[in-house]
């Protein structure tokens, strides 16, 4: 019995320890000036103030910054839906000429890092025009060989009886994946949406490339740019992290059997 | 599985090919043809040959970053380590182990640039960190976690460390669980002690669970960035310039493409021998040195 | 500048000058971006660092070819590079608080002369005042060329700043500091200024060395100092040479309208208008003629501001962009600031800081 406690102490102990930075984040974003510096630094604020998130959101282009994340992440998430949905589908249910070859190529483009195509992508994009534009930000991603096999894994799943009943006589398969198809894969394609949501939300370099205009800016790079501007304020950097943070964080805690699904799926094959 | 006219396969895969063709293959073979070039995006490219390779090998600043970034490897045994104990420790279905879980996976879903601030600040000569040990009286004066160049690399090291615990405790609390609680069971009726019975049961049943988060722990340990941009700058004294941070400053700083293409030559080749080397090291079940 | 905007214009009909502003945290990303993606601006304004990263990388218009020779003879030859047309230029002068030194038993009409006795008077100053004399803000590099002591060797690949005269040099700064006799904040090499700036307005340093245009700051901000301050010239070194900040314009490769871009830029510098600009702003100009003009030696009624602008005047004819043009500048300059705090706080002695960044140097430039 004293074992089982004491491990649990344990565990607690380092838990709260892991948490500190973020308890810290939270805390001086709450902070009224001069307490920061005091060493040891309190644990709790001494002036509790809502004062910098009201500066971080209206002084600073903070809302701007949130907007344009919500316009990415919104179009990156759907159209990598949609392109993994529609992808994936022939992938798993048909036969054709070079569908080995289509998968091999899929499968090689994984293990290579996109830092050393960012260079060419950067140029492409340059002359697409989709330099500092929202497009330019999530186009080149949204054709996720991630998403594509995960919704591959997802058609595979279901059992071919179940779309030979609900196949109508003369339909087009493009009617059937619609109509049948996708809401059979639903929970998958939850599964990616949260993927999707957050490694847009959260993506960082390539954004950094693509906008030069500073209220174009992601949370991401709005954040550093926020954090080297306002170098000797960290309760207004802290108050803009946390804002930052919370979205996913909300996403993360109420659907959080998604993460570990998606996860698990890649991992455990 | 019926086979299908080619126009409507190809028709479900348009959007994704098209996509991956320019924005991945393409890519792959410009890039690499832009190695052999010099080009600055304003004048023409400038051919030459192999020039940009032996540039690499007697360009000090290229050198160190592909030190460190190498170097940053060290990070993944320690992560799989404590990950895998992190595991072990909380595989329990109480309700409070669950709210544990979920604290340890904050970082994971956070930005990498919330986290880096928070740590940058954490870590800081009057930080949090600091302010610690000095009232606990661990260290008389601030250590320079960040403005030391001996140590500023291991700082950001632990910062990459912190953020990624949650993501593989997550994947081998799955394979733990995937782990019939039988063979575990007979080794502890055998008179196995928790040790042993991690060592010569769980452990190797989880190969396959370690294999695969090496492989992917091993590859963004080489490609990290953000956390050096958001916290050092590649300081001090180029202590924490990685290889794609110099990359980054190659291409977007100083307008060398082609340079900066085959420094992402030589790294991709080089995350290519490191996949093919886990691969092989955990199939031939060299598992002896981990445990 | 909207003047001389309009007189351009007016002289190229059909074409009209945009001015663009940008703080210059913005600038680096924004211009790399605008230069990738062929809408570059036309002419640029930057400081020497960047400017010679720019050329660095092979995107700015050759002037030397740009610019005939007769039109590149109008300017200091020691402010001209291949890629920048010079603008506006400042060097620095010393000021100095004539109460402080009166306080200290210095006759507040004999400045120091040279760099010993400038020293010299820093240590009198703060034992007979507990005052500070002098704060500077190490520049190493440039002032072991004000010395006559060379940091590279001819071929630019070698460092040689560890031999004994720059190590003396560093030693000095040691000493001083070590003794209290200049202030700890010396050490924080990216605050110095502003807080030597700040003491000096507070009336509590002795000797400030700066750009002339901030004693217009202090007849603003702290005009009983100003009441107090003389101004003298820039102590000498054996280099005979001063090191002088300029501010460029660089034209980009593939700049719109190449041939009215090096117009604009030789007209926005040329004597008139720079002539013009110095009235407005207390900087210099790089061409020669307008540096002459009498403007400079006049007596406005303003004495200190008068002299300053002599003597800010008489100093660009030896006056030089002495930041060596080598490449890897951020970490060469990270090795020098280490160095300098090694010694400083004496973890490291002079000779064996200023080694360790030799060799960092000699990496890096090879």
């Amino acid at each position: 019995m004293l074992k089982k406690s004491f491990r649990f102490l344990f565990i607690l102990v380092i838990a709260a320890v892991f948490v500190a930075p973020f308890y810290w984040l939270v805390v001086t974003s709450f902070a009224g000036s001069g307490d920061l510096y005091a060493f040891p630094p309190k644990l709790l604020p001494g002036h509790f103030t809502l004062s910098n998130y009201a500066q971080v959101w209206s002084a600073v282009p903070m809302a701007r910054f949130f907007v344009n994340t919500c316009i990415i992440v919104f179009w990156g998430t759907l159209l990598t839906l949609i392109i993994s949905a529609l992808a994936g589908y022939p992938l798993a249910r048909f036969d054709f000429k070079g569908k080995k070859v289509i998968f091999f190529i899929l499968f090689a483009t994984l293990l290579l890092p996109e830092e050393a195509m960012m260079i060419v992508n950067f140029l492409t994009c340059s002359r697409l025009g989709l330099i500092n534009t929202y497009a330019g930000v999530f186009i080149p991603s949204i054709g996720s060989v991630f998403g594509i096999f995960l919704l591959r894994q997802a058609y595979l799943a279901i059992p071919q009886e179940l779309e030979d009943a609900a196949r109508i006589d003369g339909c087009s398969p493009f009617f059937l994946w619609w109509k049948i198809m996708v809401p059979l894969v639903a929970p998958t394609l939850a599964t990616l949406a949260v993927f999707s949501f957050v490694a847009y939300w959260n993506s960082f370099l390539w954004p950094l490339i693509i906008f030069k205009d500073t209220n174009l800016y992601p949370l991401s790079v709005g954040l550093t740019w926020l954090s080297g501007t306002f170098a000797t304020n960290f309760r207004l950097v802290a108050a803009g992290s946390v804002l930052a943070m919370v979205p996913t964080l909300i996403i993360f805690v109420a659907l959080q059997r998604y993460f570990t699904k998606g996860l698990t799926a890649g991992a455990i094959k | 599985m019926k086979r299908t006219s080619l126009w409507t396969a190809y028709g479900f895969l348009l959007p994704a090919l098209s996509l991956l063709l320019v924005f991945t293959i393409f890519p792959i073979f410009v890039g690499a043809a832009l190695s052999f070039f010099c080009y600055n995006a304003v004048t023409p490219p400038v051919f030459v040959g192999l020039g940009n390779f032996k540039a690499i090998f007697s360009d000090h600043t290229a050198l160190i970053a592909l030190r460190n970034s190498i170097f940053y490897l060290a990070v993944v045994p320690i992560l799989q380590l404590l990950s895998i104990l992190l595991a072990l420790l909380l595989n329990e279905e109480i309700k409070a182990f669950r709210v544990i879980r979920m604290l340890f996976y904050i970082p994971v879903i956070t930005s990498i640039v919330v986290v880096a601030v928070a740590w940058k600040w954490v870590l800081a000569e009057d930080g949090l960190l600091n302010g610690a040990l000095v009232s606990l009286h661990v260290v008389r004066s601030p250590i320079h976690w960040l403005t030391d160049p001996s140590l500023a690399l291991w700082s950001v090291m632990m910062v990459t460390l912190w953020k990624g615990l949650g993501y593989y405790m997550v994947i081998y609390l799955a394979g733990l669980q995937g782990i019939d609680p039988q063979y575990e069971e007979a080794a502890r009726l055998d008179g196995a002690g928790p040790i042993s019975v991690f060592r010569y049961v769980t452990f190797p049943l989880l190969k396959p669970v370690v294999a695969f988060c090496t492989i992917i722990s091993s590859i963004a340990a080489i490609k990290v960035f953000a956390e050096v941009y958001v916290m050092t700058s590649g300081g001090p004294l180029l202590s924490t310039t990685t290889a794609v941070y110099y990359l980054y400053d190659l291409f977007m700083n100083r307008l060398q493409l082609g340079y900066a293409s085959a420094l992402g030559v030589v790294l991709a080749i080089i995350i290519g021998a490191l996949s093919y080397l886990n691969y092989r090291f955990f199939r031939e079940g060299g598992f002896e040195s981990y445990a | 500048m909207e003047d001389v905007i309009a007189r351009w214009e007016k002289k190229h009909p059909g074409l009209s000058v945009e001015w663009i502003d940008l703080p210059f945290s913005a600038i680096q990303q924004k211009l790399i971006a605008a230069i990738v993606s062929g809408e570059p601006p036309s002419v640029i304004n930057l400081n020497t660092d960047m400017a010679r990263q720019l050329a660095e990388s092979g995107i700015l218009l050759n002037l030397n070819e740009a610019v005939s020779r007769e039109e590149r003879g109008r300017y200091y030859p020691g402010f001209w590079s291949p890629h920048a047309f010079p603008w506006y230029v400042t060097t620095e002068v010393l000021i100095y608080n004539k109460a402080i030194f009166q306080q200290a038993g210095l006759d507040p009409n004999k400045p120091p002369k040279t760099w010993d006795e400038l020293v010299q008077d820093a240590k009198i100053i703060k034992e007979k005042t507990g005052l500070y004399g002098w704060f500077p803000a190490i520049k190493f590099i440039q002032e072991l060329q004000e010395q006559g002591i060379p940091v590279v060797d001819s071929t630019g690949k070698k460092a040689l700043f560890d031999q004994p005269p720059a190590v003396a040099w560093l030693s000095m700064y040691v000493d001083l500091f070590q003794q209290g006799i200049i202030p700890r904040e010396t050490l924080d090499l990216s605050k110095t200024y502003q807080q030597a700036v700040d003491l000096y307005q507070a009336g509590r340093l002795g000797i400030l060395q700066t750009g002339p245009q901030f004693l217009n700051r202090v007849r603003n901000e702290a005009p009983s100092v100003y009441q107090e301050t003389q101004v003298a010239p820039l102590p000498l070194g054996k280099g005979k040479v001063i090191s002088a900040a300029i501010m460029n314009l660089v034209i980009p490769k593939n700049a719109p309208h190449q041939k009215e871009a090096v117009d604009f830029a030789l007209f926005l510098t040329n004597d008139e208008n720079q002539l013009a600009f110095s009235h407005q702003v207390l900087v210099f100009p790089s061409t020669i003629k307008a540096s002459e003009d009498s403007y400079f030696h006049a007596s406005t009624g303003d004495s200190v501001l008068d002299t300053a602008r002599r003597i800010g005047a008489d100093e660009l004819k030896i006056a030089r962009e002495l930041t060596p043009d080598l490449p890897n500048a951020k970490p060469r300059n990270e090795a020098i600031q280490a160095a300098l705090e090694n010694a400083l706080l004496g973890r490291k002695s002079p000779g064996a800081a200023l080694h360790d960044a030799a060799m960092m140097w000699d990496d890096l430039l090879k």
